[in-house]
Parts: C-alpha cells; structure tokens; sequence
C-alpha cells in the first residue's frame, strides 16, 4: 500500500525507442521538415529518455533527459539539485533550419567566402543546393543559496551556428553610388547590370554569460548582477569571382564584349559580413513593498556595446581607421507603482527611460561622385509612461481606464552625414493615447471582457534632406513635392483599436469562446504617398464539448483580414490585402482503460492580395502595363495536417504509443516564379520549390517506465 | 483520572505527500483522485526542501470544508480554490503563490504586468497537480499561451515561422509570462535586446546602419509568421515603400509577364529586379546594416555589399 | 452488477473521499458497512434511503454532519452501487 502511494509520488522515469518512416522526396517535405529534423533521410531512429530522481531524505534530485536523440534537433540535460540549497544543470541543444527552397545553380563553392559564377547555359540545368543552417549550444548553470535570503544565479551559454542562406547581391550601372568612368568599361552600352545568387557563409560563435544575485526579505527583492554577450564572426567578408559572361534583361548572354570590366570588378568587391561585436550590462532590479497593498518595482541597467572588428579584409577604409570604433552606451531607468488604496480600487504607475549614447567616431566613410560624407551615429532616448485605475464594480464587473504616452528623441542629425532615399526625417515623435475596459472576471457561466483603444502620434518639424550633407528643418506646405515619401515610423498617425472576447460555459458540456478584434491606423504626412493606412480584423471562435467522461472534442476557427494602402511616389497605389483562416477539430478519448487515442486536424487558408491602381499622375508605361498584366497575381497558401496518435498500455509500466502525420501544402507565390517559369538569375541560376507537398509520417514508439 | 480524553482518539494520521497534508489527505488520498497526490513528484512535493507548502499554503486553513461546523447540506468550499467556477477572487487565488514566489528574480515584475492587470491566475497557466506542468515544456506551452492568444496560434503556423510548433524555440524564449521592463512582456529590456539574444549579429554597430533597424526589428518582421519570407511583414519593394522613395517607377511586375519586354539595356532597377527573388535586397544586401569601410567608387553607403 | 462501473460512480459522487473500498479512513470502510448490514432483509432500502435523505451521520471524532446525497438521478445506476456495496461483506 505504502508501495502504491509511493509511485504516485515518486518522479516518474521513462524511455521510449521507435522508428519513425516518410513518405515522399525530401522536396516533398521541404514545410514540414523546415526545423523538425525529418527533412532528409525516410527512417528515423526515434528516442527519448527521461531519468528523473529524487532523494526523499536530502530533497537532492538528479535528472538527466534527452530528447530527439536520433534526429538532428537533439537535446540532452543533466542536472542535479538539492533544492532550495545549490543547483548545476548542462544542456546541450540542436537545432537545424533546412531552407524550404531548392537551387538550381552552376555556382562553385557555395558557402563559402570565395564563390565562382560562372553562367550556366539554361536555367535548370545545374546542380541541386540545398541551404541549411544549423545551431548547436551548450549552457552552464549553476545556483546556490548563500543563505535564506540570499541567492547566487549563473549561467553560460554557447552557441555555434554554421550553414548558408540564401543571399546574393547586384548593382547597375550606371549609378549615383558608382558613376562613370567607373561603370562604363564596356563594348555596348552603359546601362549593364547584373543579379547574382551567392549564399551568405555562417560560421560563427555566440556566447551569453548570466550572473546575479538576489536578495530577498518580507519587503524587498532585489537582484543585481552583470549580462555579458559576445559576437564571434569566423568570416568577415566574402567576395565572389564571375568568370565569363553574364545575361542581359532578356535571359540572354550580353552582347558585345560581354560583361563589362567596371561591372564584374563591383561584382566581385568584397561584400561585409556581420562583424564581431560585444555587449556588458549591469543592472539591478527588484520590488519593494512600501504596504501589502502599495508596492514598487524598479530596475537599473547600464550597458555598455562595442564593435571593433578589424577592417583588414577590406580595402580603402578612410585614413587612420582600422576599424569602426562603435561604442555604444545605454542606460535604462524603470519605475513602477501599484496600489490599492481602498479594496475596490487599483491603480498603477509606471515610467521608463532609455537613453542611448552613441559615441562611435565619425569618419569619411562615404563617397558619391564628389560628395564626400560620415557615417551618422544614432542616440536616440525613448521614455514610457502609464497610469491606470481599475476599479472593482458590483456583480463581477471591473472597469478600467489608463493613459500612455510615448516619446522617441532620436538626437540631432550628423551634420556631415547625408540622407538617402527619404523625403524627410523626424528629430522627435510623441505619440499618447488612453484606453478603457470592462472586465467581467467572475460568474458561473460568463466571462468577458470589452475594450477600446485609441492613441495619437506626432512629432517635430520634418528635417528635409540638403542637397549636400545635412538636414535642414522645414515647413510642411513649402518644400515638398507631392510625391515625396516619409518613413512610416515617423509621420503623424492615429490609432484605434477595439476588442472583445467572452467565455461562456454554455451547458455543462459545452463551453465557447468568442474573440473580436478591429483596429486601424490613419497616417498623415507632408503628401499622400507612401503608408496611408493600415486596418486589421480579427475573430473567431473556440469550442470545448465533453461527450462523456472518456471524450472530448474541440474546435476552433479564426480569421484575420488586414490591409495596407502604400501608395508609391510616382502614381501607383497598392492596396495590400491579408486573408487568412485557421481552422482546426480535435478529438480525444480514452474508449478502455489502457488505450488513449486522439486526432487533431488544421487547416490554414491564408491569401494576399496585391492590388495595385493608379493615379492620373502615373506614366503611360505603368498605364499600359496594369492594363495588359493585370498587375500582380495572389499569394496562396494552404496547409492541411491531421494528426492521430494511438497509446496502449500493455502492462502497468509499458505501453505502445502509434502515431501518424499527415501533411498537405499548396503554396502559389510569385517571388521566385512565374505562370511556371522560374526567376532566372543573371546567371541563370534559379530557385525553386515544389508547389504541392504531401508527407506522411508514421512513428511507433515502445515506452518503459524506469524504476 | 488519568486522561482520558486520549484514550478513545485514533493516532494522528499519517501524511502522505506534503508535510502536514494529512488534514486533507484522510479524505483526499488515492482512493478519491490519486492525481492529487502526483503534486509528490514536483517541487512543491520535494519535502525535505523547508519551503515547500502543505495543502493548506495554497487552499487555505479551510476549516470549513474539512469539518462543516454549520452543518451544511452541500460542504462549503475550501477557503481558496483554483478549478474552473471558483469563487474565489483572481487576486486571492494569485496571491496563495506570490506569498511565495515574489521573492523569484523572474517574478519581480509580475504586479503591474499585462497578465496580473487583465485577472490572468497563475493557474490559468501553471498545473500543480501533476507531474508535467504543460506550460514548464516548450513542446507543450504553446497550448497553454493559445488558450487566449488566437492570433498567434493562426500566425505560428505560417510557412515563415519560427520552429515554436516544432518545439525548439518556446514563446518563453521572447517573452516573461510574468511580467518585464520591455513593451510586450518581452523577456529582456527592449524588442532589440530580446531578438539579440538569438541574432547578436544585428547589434552592430555598423559603418553604414539602417535607423529602423536599431529601433526595433518589428517595424519589418512579425515575430510569430508570415506568409513572406524571412517573416517579413509585408513582401518588397512594399515594405521598403513605407518609408522610402526609391529610384525606378515601374510597378511591381514579374518575369514572363510583360508586354512588353524589358530590352537588352533596361534598368535593373526595374519593376521586376526589385519584386522577384530577394526584391530590393537583391541589390541592397545589407538591410540591417553593412560594416564595409570602403571609401571609394562605389561606396557602401546604400547598404549595397 | 457491474463492480467496475459502481466504483467508478462511487469515486465520481465523492464516496471515496470518506469510505475506502477496504480500509478505514473518516468513516468506514464500504466492506465493513457491507458486512454491518449482511443478512438484514431491508439492506437495500435502507442504503438508498441513506444515499439519498441526508441522515445525520456521526463521525469518529464525534462531529456529526448530514450524509452526503448522491447527486445522480439515475436509479439503475444507483442500484449498480447499492449492489455493489452489499457484495462486499461477503
Ligand atoms: C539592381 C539593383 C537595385 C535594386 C533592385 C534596387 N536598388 Fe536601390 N540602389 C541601387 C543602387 C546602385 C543605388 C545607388 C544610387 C543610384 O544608383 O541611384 C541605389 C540607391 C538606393 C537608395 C538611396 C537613394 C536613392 O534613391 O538613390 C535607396 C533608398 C534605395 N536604393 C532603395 C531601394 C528600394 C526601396 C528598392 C526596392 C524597391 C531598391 N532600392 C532596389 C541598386 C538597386
Ligand atoms: C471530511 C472529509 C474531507 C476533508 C478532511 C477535506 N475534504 Fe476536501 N472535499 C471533501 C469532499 C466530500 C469534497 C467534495 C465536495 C462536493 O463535491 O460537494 C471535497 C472537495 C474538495 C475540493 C474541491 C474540489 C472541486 O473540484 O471543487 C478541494 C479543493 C478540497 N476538497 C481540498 C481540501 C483541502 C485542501 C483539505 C484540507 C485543508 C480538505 N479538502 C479536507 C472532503 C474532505
Ligand atoms: C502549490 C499549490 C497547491 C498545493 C500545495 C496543493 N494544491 Fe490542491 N490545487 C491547487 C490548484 C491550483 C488546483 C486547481 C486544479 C489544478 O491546477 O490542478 C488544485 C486543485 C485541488 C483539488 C480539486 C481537484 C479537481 O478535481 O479539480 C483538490 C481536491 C485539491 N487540490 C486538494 C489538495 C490537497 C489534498 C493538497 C495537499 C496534498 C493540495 N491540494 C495541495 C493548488 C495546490
Ligand atoms: C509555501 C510556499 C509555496 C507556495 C504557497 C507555492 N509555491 Fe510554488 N514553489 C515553492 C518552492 C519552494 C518551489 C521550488 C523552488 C526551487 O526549485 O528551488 C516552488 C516551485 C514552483 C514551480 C516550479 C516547478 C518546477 O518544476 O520547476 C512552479 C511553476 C510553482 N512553484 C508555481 C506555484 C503556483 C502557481 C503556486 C500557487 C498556486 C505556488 N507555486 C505556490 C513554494 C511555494
Ligand atoms: C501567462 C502564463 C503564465 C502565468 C499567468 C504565470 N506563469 Fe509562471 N511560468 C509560465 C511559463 C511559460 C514558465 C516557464 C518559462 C519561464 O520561466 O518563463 C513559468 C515558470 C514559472 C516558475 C518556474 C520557473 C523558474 O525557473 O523560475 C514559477 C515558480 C512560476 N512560473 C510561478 C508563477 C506564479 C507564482 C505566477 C502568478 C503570479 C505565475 N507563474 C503566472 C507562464 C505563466
Ligand atoms: C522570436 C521572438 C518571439 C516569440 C518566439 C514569440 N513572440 Fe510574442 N512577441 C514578440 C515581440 C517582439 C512582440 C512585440 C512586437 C509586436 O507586437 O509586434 C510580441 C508580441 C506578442 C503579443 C502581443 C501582441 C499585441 O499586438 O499586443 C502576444 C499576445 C504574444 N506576443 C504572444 C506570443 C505567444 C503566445 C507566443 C508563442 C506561440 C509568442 N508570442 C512567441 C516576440 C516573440
Ligand atoms: C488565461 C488567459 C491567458 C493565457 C493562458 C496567456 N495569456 Fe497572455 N494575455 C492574456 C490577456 C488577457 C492579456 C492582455 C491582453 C490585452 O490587454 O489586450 C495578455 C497579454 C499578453 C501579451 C501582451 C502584453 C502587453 O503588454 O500587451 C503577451 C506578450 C502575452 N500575453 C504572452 C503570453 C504567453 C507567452 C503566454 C503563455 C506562456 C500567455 N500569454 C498565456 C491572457 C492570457
Ligand atoms: C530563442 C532564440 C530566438 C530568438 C529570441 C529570436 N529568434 Fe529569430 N530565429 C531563431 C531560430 C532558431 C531561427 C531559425 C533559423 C536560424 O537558426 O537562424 C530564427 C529565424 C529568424 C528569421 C528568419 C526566418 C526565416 O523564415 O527565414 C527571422 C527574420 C528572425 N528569426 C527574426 C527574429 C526577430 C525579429 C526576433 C525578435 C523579436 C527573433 N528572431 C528572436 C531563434 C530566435
Ligand atoms: C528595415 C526593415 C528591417 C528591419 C527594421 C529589420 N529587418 Fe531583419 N530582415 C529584413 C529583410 C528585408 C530581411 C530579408 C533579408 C534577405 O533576404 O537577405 C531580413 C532578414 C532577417 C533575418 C533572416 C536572415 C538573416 O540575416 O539571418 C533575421 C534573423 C533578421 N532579419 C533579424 C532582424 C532583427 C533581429 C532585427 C532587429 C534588430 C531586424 N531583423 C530588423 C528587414 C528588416
Ligand atoms: C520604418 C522605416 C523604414 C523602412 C521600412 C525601411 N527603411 Fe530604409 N531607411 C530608413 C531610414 C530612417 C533611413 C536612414 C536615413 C539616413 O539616415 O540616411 C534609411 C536608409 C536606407 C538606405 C540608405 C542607407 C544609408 O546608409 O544611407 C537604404 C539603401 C535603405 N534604407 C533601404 C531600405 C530597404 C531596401 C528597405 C526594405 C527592406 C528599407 N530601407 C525599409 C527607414 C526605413
Ligand atoms: C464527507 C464524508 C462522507 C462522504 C463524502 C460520504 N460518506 Fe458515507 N458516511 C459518512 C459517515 C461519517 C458515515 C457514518 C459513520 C461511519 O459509517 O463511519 C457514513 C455512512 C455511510 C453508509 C452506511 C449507512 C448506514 O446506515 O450504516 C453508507 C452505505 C455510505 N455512507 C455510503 C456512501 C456513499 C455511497 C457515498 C457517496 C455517494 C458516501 N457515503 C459519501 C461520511 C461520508
């Protein structure tokens, strides 16, 4: 009897062996198998372990789990404890990414820093190049309890990430960034250009180290301590050699002397890789209890950034610098109250501040035809603040009203540096708003709660571009073309937003849950152009029915719908549309006492719409080109999986648990195709991904409880 | 004359799991619902750990219920109760676990959070009875956060996700259920920080930077799927739209479905060379920024290599 | 009757939480009140009569309460369990 108690106290040990079998070519299952492991080999050895066990007398436990161990996603962590005394644990972690698309390229060392294009005759005819990437981390921690109020927390963690992905780069000539002579080295024509497919070598190290100490009394918790991450890059660069000819915009080998000396040797300059770079912070964090009912939290963080990593795989940094110098100092200040100065009534407070100091050193990095410019340095200071009152109403009821504001100063303009692209900038932008709900959190048979939204930003004068370095500040109505662009992180925009959701245990078998949600923003800016507005809805509904005490089902359906209106500067106008449903039916039962078998079906339906109009300001060429194109086609894409498991217990501590997946996708985009015809590369490499997948998946595992 | 009040009174009973649990456990052992008694084989069930509760820390003294002094037809309940129809308020029913679990680093920010402020019980996340707590395994926890949060249950099975279905990284990862200094419960202070964590190589800084970049990734990415890729809000050249006036004023348009077909010299700056494949980034590779220092024609300025 | 089902009706109303099948907890065990009742011709009216009226009922420690009343309607089910109960003593 004491025997039985115990195995129902007891941490419970276990391992499971099966296989586990596929059906399809690996480019059948390039969705499914995207991060699960199963997308290269059809068998699988699948294993998992799980020995947990505690000593009663000194409450030590000692565990060691595994997970995946026959797949690439692997996990293995060991640990031991003796709790609320010390504690050390290792985690050893895989992950693997396998990119969903298929190459189709002639390039020579793929992955690496030092690619070779060379054209290949026709698109298709090269070979496969399959990316993936792949993680492995391994993390420390320890912890201990100096005494009852005090506790020491560490942890390290290292991660190696390896692989490619899919990458590449291009240029035109002739252009403002490379304008002739140096573009125009050729036998025909000026206006060569070229795109190239060349996947971005990874291999690099990250490492994270945790330490804190916290102390706690009736009162006060306080935690203290240091965050250090630290950026190791293997490569810094990589730059490609072209060897031969490439196509013009045709898909055929350029003409005359083909490609022109000033455009292959921009092609083949060396291209940045992510440098090294390290983060330090310390902070200190915590709560204090002024009275039960009114209490604060707070933290402190102090971080300091840097990027140092040697230019010497480039050429021509500007004089004296070896490398950026970047230096970064941010320091963050929170604060926040909460009270209940009657039982009725809360109210909560809360402000944060960030200020960032960028103090890395400007320098002649850039050259445009005769303009020569710095870089810019960026510091900006971000403060946050919240009040709410929520009061306590008769029948379940709570009402809710709060106030935020936002403000982002993103510090003055570099004077020697020089805007790109951009109509306009912003110094500041300030955005506040209130909100208001009713909850109701307590009733037999119906929870709910309703609520609304509404916020508005604007900010200072628009800092318009000079036509040298620098910005200069403007009026609105002068200066401005009408079809100038500003950045929709800046220009005036007010929000709305509404919400509401309800839980209702309609019977005592079945409850439902309902979820409304609307939103919209309005931007305005100096013109009409770029991003107008945004709408998003999104509703649907949950079921729960118990059948009996053995089975049960569930249901779900939502719909998300969200639009865009970008209108482009020179007169077209997109309208870009979201639809997306999701659909799902679970069933679970138990129809003996040793079989349990389940079945879970999703469906995802999900459509985006380009459409495009055009304005009368728009070209006859544009005019001509939607007419007869009909513009852009939808972006389908839908997934069907049905899941079902199966588990019998043959004895008390084993049992057999089947289960089977299978998956359909159908996915139509015009990204890296068309009607059929792949998007072709100026080296005919194309990229491709099989349209409509099916995969099955059947895996059958052996489960033995561990004494 | 010598004691006799003891003389009839049965031994103390014996505890089964917790120490003192025996007041609820001559009534609640393994005859009436041995999942009860699998709170054992978690660390609320590690007794020799002093800190741990009894049956009473979280449902209360509960006299009560255990011997219904009013004579009451149906037993009153326990003074704190958890499962679904509970009477008791959220704020009680949270405060049984802070009583305790306020003096976790991880928790120190739980009042005032979203969840605390929206009634959100540490129950309605956490299963203290048994002996896999969903939410603790990130192959699981998805269900957990799902029960409320719809949208991102439709977002994380878009084609471009993070593998959180596939349980390898967990809404944990990014966000502290229980409350943080960054907007959105995010885990660290900022949405930088917290998308740093796994992609340090965006920190820069950089020679040639890109300002949405450092202010937060969720101007271009959607963090719980997209049908773009690289989970991107919206596809190029729109998203690039939002903010700039780029050169070329063709309309988005597509290989092979022209009329009129582009000639032997046409821009690359075309309407399709900024649409297909990587869109803008096919030429303006470095979006997050570009640590090329090269100060000569042509120069690295536009994030080109 | 089904011995199966009657336990897991007896488990589902909350009998178990007081009666173990077979030992003492706060109030006696089924076996023991089945073997008390052995032989009485009015057994099987007398436990309905006490499953359902909410008698007083007195325990160890010597504080009384109404018994608790079983919550289904349904009689046959009911009949299961009371049958059931008078099987132990034997
Ligand atoms: C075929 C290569 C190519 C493509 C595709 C391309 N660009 Fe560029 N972009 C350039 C080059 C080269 C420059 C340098 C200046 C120039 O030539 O106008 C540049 C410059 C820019 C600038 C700096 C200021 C300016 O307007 O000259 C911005 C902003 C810009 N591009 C945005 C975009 C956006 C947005 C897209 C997609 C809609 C895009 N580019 C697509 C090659 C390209
Ligand atoms: C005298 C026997 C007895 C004792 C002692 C006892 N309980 Fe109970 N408990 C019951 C009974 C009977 C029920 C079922 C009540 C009902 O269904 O109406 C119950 C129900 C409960 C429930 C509610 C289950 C639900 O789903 O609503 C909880 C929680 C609970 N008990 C906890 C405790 C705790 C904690 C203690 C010790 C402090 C305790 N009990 C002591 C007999 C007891
Ligand atoms: C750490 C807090 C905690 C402790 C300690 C604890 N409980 Fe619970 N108990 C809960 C919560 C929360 C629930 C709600 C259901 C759930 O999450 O499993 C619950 C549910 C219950 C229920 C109702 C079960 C049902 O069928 O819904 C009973 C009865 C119960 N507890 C009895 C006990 C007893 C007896 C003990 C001591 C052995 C105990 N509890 C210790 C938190 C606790
Ligand atoms: C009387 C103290 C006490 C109370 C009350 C209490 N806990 Fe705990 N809890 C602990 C201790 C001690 C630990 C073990 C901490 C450690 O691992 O060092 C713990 C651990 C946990 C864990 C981690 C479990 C694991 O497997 O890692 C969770 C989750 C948890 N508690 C949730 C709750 C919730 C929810 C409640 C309220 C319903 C609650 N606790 C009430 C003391 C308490
Ligand atoms: C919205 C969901 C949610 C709510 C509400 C919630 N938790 Fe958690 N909790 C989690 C998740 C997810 C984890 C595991 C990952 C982590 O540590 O963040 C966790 C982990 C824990 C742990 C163990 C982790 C550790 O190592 O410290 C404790 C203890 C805990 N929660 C206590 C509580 C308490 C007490 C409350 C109420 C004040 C609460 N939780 C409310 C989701 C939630
Ligand atoms: C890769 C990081 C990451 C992961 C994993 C992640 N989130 Fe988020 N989440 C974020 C960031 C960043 C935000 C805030 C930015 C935003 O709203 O765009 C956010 C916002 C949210 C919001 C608030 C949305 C709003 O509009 O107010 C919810 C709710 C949410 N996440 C739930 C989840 C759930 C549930 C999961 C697990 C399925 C999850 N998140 C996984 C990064 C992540
Ligand atoms: C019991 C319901 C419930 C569960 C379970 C739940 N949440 Fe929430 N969550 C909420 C509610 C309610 C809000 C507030 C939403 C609002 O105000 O619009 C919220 C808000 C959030 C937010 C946005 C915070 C903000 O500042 O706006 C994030 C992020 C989030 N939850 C993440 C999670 C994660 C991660 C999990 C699972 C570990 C989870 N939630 C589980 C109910 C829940
Ligand atoms: C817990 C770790 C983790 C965190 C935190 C995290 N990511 Fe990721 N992210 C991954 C992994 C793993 C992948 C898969 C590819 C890889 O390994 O790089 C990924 C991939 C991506 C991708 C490429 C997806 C694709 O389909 O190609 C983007 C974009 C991305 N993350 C953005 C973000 C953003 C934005 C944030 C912060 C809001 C964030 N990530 C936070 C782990 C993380
Ligand atoms: C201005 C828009 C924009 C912002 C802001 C942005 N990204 Fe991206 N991100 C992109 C684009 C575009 C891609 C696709 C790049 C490609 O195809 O080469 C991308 C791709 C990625 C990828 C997958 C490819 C890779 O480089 O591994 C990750 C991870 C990523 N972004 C993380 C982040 C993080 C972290 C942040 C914030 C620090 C961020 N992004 C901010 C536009 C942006
Ligand atoms: C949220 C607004 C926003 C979005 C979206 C955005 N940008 Fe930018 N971009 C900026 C700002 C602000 C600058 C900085 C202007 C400056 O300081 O020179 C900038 C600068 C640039 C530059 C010039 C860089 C330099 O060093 O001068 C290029 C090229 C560029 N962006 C390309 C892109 C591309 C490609 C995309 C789409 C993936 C994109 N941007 C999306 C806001 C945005
Ligand atoms: C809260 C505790 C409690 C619960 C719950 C409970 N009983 Fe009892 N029961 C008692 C006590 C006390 C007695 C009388 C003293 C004794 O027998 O120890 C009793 C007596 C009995 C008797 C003997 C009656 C007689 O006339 O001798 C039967 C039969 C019985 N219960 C069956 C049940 C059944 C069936 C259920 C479920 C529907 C149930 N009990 C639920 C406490 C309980």
């Amino acid at each position: 009897e004491d025997e039985d108690i115990a195995a129902l106290t007891r941490p419970d040990s276990s391992v499971a062996v099966g296989v586990a079998g596929l059906s399809g070519s690996s480019s059948e299952r390039s969705f499914f198998g995207q991060y699960n492991g199963l997308r290269r080999n059809d068998t699988y050895l699948l294993l998992d372990l799980d020995y947990i066990k505690r000593d009663d007398a000194t409450g030590t436990w000692t565990t060691l789990q595994g997970r995946d161990l026959g797949l690439d996603t692997r996990e293995v962590q060991f640990g031991q404890q003796k709790q609320g005394d010390w504690k050390y644990s290792l985690e050893y972690n895989e992950m693997v990414r396998h990119d969903p698309r298929t190459i189709n390229t002639s390039l020579i060392g793929a992955g690496s820093t030092s690619p070779l294009v060379s054209r290949l005759a026709t698109v298709g005819s090269g070979d496969e190049l399959n990316l993936n990437l792949k993680r492995k981390n391994v993390t420390v921690s320890v912890e201990k309890w100096l005494s009852k109020s005090l506790q020491f927390e560490a942890s390290f963690k290292n991660e190696d990430k390896n692989g490619a992905r899919l990458f590449g780069n291009g240029f035109n000539c002739p252009s403002g960034a490379a304008p002739a002579p140096t573009c125009t080295t050729a036998a025909t024509g000026i206006n060569q250009w070229a795109l190239l497919m060349l996947p971005e070598p990874i291999n690099s190290t990250t490492k994270q180290f945790d330490a804190r100490l916290n102390y706690s009394n009736d009162k006060l918790l306080l935690s203290g301590g240091y965050y250090g991450s630290f950026y190791n890059n293997e490569y810094t660069s990589m730059s490609a050699t072209v060897d031969g000819n490439l196509n013009n915009p045709l898909g055929a080998p350029m003409g005359g002397a083909g490609l022109s000396s000033g455009l292959r040797s921009i092609l083949q300059l060396p291209i940045a890789l992510p440098p090294d770079n390290q983060a330090h912070q310390v902070f200190l964090s915590g709560n204090y209890a002024f009275t039960p009912t009114t209490r604060a939290n707070f933290k402190y963080a102090y971080s300091h950034a840097s990027q140092t990593d040697n230019y010497s795989s480039f050429g021509n940094a500007p004089n004296g610098r070896t490398n950026l110098g970047g230096s970064i100092d941010t320091s963050l200040y929170q604060f926040g109250l909460t009270s209940r100065p009657m039982p009725k009534l809360s109210l909560l407070a809360n402000v944060r501040y960030e200020d960032r100091n960028d103090k890395t050193p400007i320098a002649y990095y850039n050259i445009e035809g005769t303009k020569i410019f710095t870089n810019g340095n960026y510091s900006p200071k971000r403060l946050n603040g919240k009040l709410e009152a929520t009061y306590q109403l008769p029948a379940g009821y709570r009402a809710t009203l709060g106030a935020d504001y936002e403000s982002l100063d993103r510090s003055s303009f570099v004077p020697t540096n020089s805007v790109a692209g951009l109509s306009g900038l912003r110094q500041k932008t300030e955005e506040s708003g209130y909100r208001m709900e009713l909850r109701r959190s307590m009733s037999e048979t119906l929870t709910g709660a309703v609520g609304y939204q509404s916020s508005n930003r604007s900010g200072s004068g628009w800092l318009k571009p000079n036509s040298e370095l620098g910005v200069t500040e403007t009026s609105n109505s002068a200066i401005y073309s009408r079809t100038a662009i500003f950045p929709m992180s800046m220009v005036d925009r007010q929000r709305d937003k509404l919400k509401a959701s309800a839980d209702w245990a309609a019977t005592e078998q079945l409850s439902v849950q309902f979820m409304i949600e609307w939103g919209e923003d309005k931007f305005s800016a100096p013109t009409t152009k770029g991003l107008n507005s945004s709408h998003m809805a999104f509703y649907g509904m949950d079921l729960a029915y118990i059948l009996s005490d053995a089975w049960k089902l569930t249901g779900y359906w939502s719909r998300g719908d969200q639009t865009m209106h970008v209108d482009h500067s020179t007169g077209y106008m997109a309208a870009l549309r979201n639809l997306s449903d999701t659909y799902g039916i679970g069933v679970k039962g138990k129809p003996t006492s040793r079989l349990d078998i389940g079945a879970d079906l999703t469906l995802t339906d999900d459509k985006n719409e380009y459409n495009q109009g055009l304005d009368a300001s728009a070209s006859a060429a544009n005019k001509t080109l939607l007419a007869t194109s009909g513009g852009l086609p939808d972006v389908t894409f839908r997934q069907f999986t049905v899941k079902m498991f199966g588990k019998y217990a043959l004895q008390k501590n084993s049992a057999v648990r089947l289960d089977l997946i299978h998956q359909h996708t159908k996915m139509n985009e015009w990204t890296w195709g068309y009607g059929g015809t792949p998007f072709a590369y100026s080296d005919n490499t194309s990229v491709y991904l099989k349209p409509n997948q099916n995969v099955t998946y059947v895996g059958a595992t052996y489960i033995v409880a561990l004494p | 004359a010598d004691a006799p009040a003891t003389a009839g009174a049965k031994p103390p009973a014996k505890d089964l799991v917790l120490k003192g649990d025996a007041k609820c456990t001559t009534c609640h052992d393994e005859a009436d619902e041995p999942r009860l008694l699998h709170i054992g084989k978690t660390k609320h069930g590690t007794v020799a750990d002093g800190r741990t509760p009894s049956c009473t820390n979280c449902h209360g003294e509960s006299d009560k219920h255990t011997n219904n002094p009013e004579k009451l037809k149906a037993r009153p309940a326990t003074d704190r109760n958890f499962s679904k129809g509970t009477t008791t308020p959220v704020e009680a029913r949270n405060e049984s676990c802070i009583s305790c679990h306020r003096k976790d680093s991880k928790r120190s920010h739980w009042e005032g959070s979203a969840h605390q402020r929206a009634d959100v019980a540490c129950t309605s996340c956490h299963q203290l009875h048994t002996a896999k707590d969903k939410v603790a395994d990130k192959r699981t926890q998805p269900e957990v956060c799902f029960t409320c949060h719809k949208e991102q249950r439709a977002q994380v099975s878009k084609p471009s996700h993070h593998p959180v279905l596939e349980g390898k990284v967990a809404c944990s990862d990014c966000h502290n259920a229980h409350g943080s200094v960054g907007p959105k419960l995010v885990k660290r202070d900022s949405v930088v920080e917290t998308c740093y964590t796994c992609h340090m190589e965006k920190r820069g800084p950089f020679v040639h930077s890109h300002e949405p970049v450092n202010e937060d990734c969720g101007n271009c990415h959607n963090p719980h799927g997209t049908v773009a890729e690289s989970l991107l809000k919206v596809r190029a050249p729109f998203l690039c739209h939002q903010c700039h006036t780029p050169h070329g004023g063709q309309l988005g348009q597509l290989q092979g479905q022209l009329p009129t077909v582009p000639t032997a010299t046409s821009s690359g700056k075309s309407g399709i060379n900024y649409t297909q494949a990587r869109g803008c980034m096919n030429c303006h590779t470095q979006v997050h920024g570009s640590n090329n220092p090269s100060a000569t024609n042509p120069t690295p300025q536009f994030n080109l290599r | 009757f089904d011995a199966d089902e009657a336990q897991a009706l007896a488990k589902k109303e909350g009998c178990l939480k007081c009666h173990a099948v077979d030992k003492k907890k706060e109030a006696k065990s089924l076996t023991e009140i089945s073997k008390s009742l052995k032989g009485k011709a009015d057994a099987e009216a007398k436990l309905l009569h006490h499953l359902t009226s909410g008698e007083k009922v007195k325990f160890e420690d010597g504080k009384e309460e109404e018994h608790k009343v079983i919550k289904t309607k349904d009689k046959v089910a009911i009949k299961n369990l009371t049958d059931w109960i008078l099987s132990l003593g034997k």
